[in-house]
């Protein structure tokens, strides 16, 4: 892992377009400014894992909610407009 | 092609369906392409299958059928900033399920898919706005409803 020093105003730069800039420090905690091309996400770590852990949890869904009788199920239309 | 998943055996659907997210989902990024499996019946809840990993699925329902102007920020915005097409927009919300504990619905982090180029992302909105397991009750009719504060 790549550990760096950085001051206020100085930046870090990932490939791919991704800049990460010290905006301020206080006793609160470390103020970052990050900007990236359309694609690439930025999250808090807990916002992702929140989404993650939501996620693992709708895949192992089971309930009488859930219609599992792959006689029910069937193919997307994609045909809202092309029907 | 026929379609193998775990959890619906197999299911004969034609190529042109696949869906594909280029970065997966949210803590399944190796998982790819995905098919979207709809109810015949009146059935609200759909299933996106993975291609890739057939005993991966996830239940999902239409964002339309989310009360309130859901999602914000638009689509087509969270098409643009999610790197994908914007040709025909449908945002699909995955639900969860756990035996006798109904359903909730992770409206944080939506899947907003072009069914036009079957480009897909799983987008995630403002934390203080939304979260990723409500409560949700799903009608008879159309509409399911649900507070999506």
């Amino acid at each position: 892992m790549l550990i760096l020093q950085r001051r206020v105003g100085q930046r870090i730069v990932v490939s791919g377009g991704i800049e990460i800039t010290v905006t301020s420090v206080s006793k609160r905690g470390v103020r970052l400014a990050v900007s990236a091309p359309p694609g690439v996400t930025v999250l808090r770590g807990e916002v992702y894992d929140d989404v993650a852990q939501a996620n693992a949890r709708a895949a192992d869904s089971e309930g009488a909610e859930l219609d599992e009788d792959s006689k029910a199920l069937q193919g997307d239309h994609d045909a809202r407009s092309r029907d | 092609m026929r379609v193998a998943g775990t959890r619906f055996g197999e299911i004969e659907l034609d190529d042109a369906k696949t869906i594909v997210f280029s970065r997966g989902l949210i803590g399944f990024p190796e998982a790819r392409r995905y098919v979207l499996l709809e109810p015949r019946g009146p059935g609200q809840v759909a299933w996106l299958q993975s291609l890739d990993m057939p005993e991966l699925a996830f239940p999902v329902v239409n964002g339309a059928a989310i009360a309130g102007s859901y999602p914000e920020p638009a689509p087509a915005k969270l098409a643009h900033d999610a790197g994908i097409a914007a040709s025909d927009l449908a945002v699909l919300v995955i639900v969860a399920a756990a035996k006798g504990k109904g359903l909730v619905a992770n409206l944080l982090a939506p899947l907003v898919v072009d069914l036009e180029s079957r480009s897909a992302a799983q987008v995630v909105l403002d934390p203080a706005q939304y979260a990723a397991a409500v409560p949700l009750t799903l009608g008879s009719g159309p509409t399911a409803t649900t507070d999506a504060r």
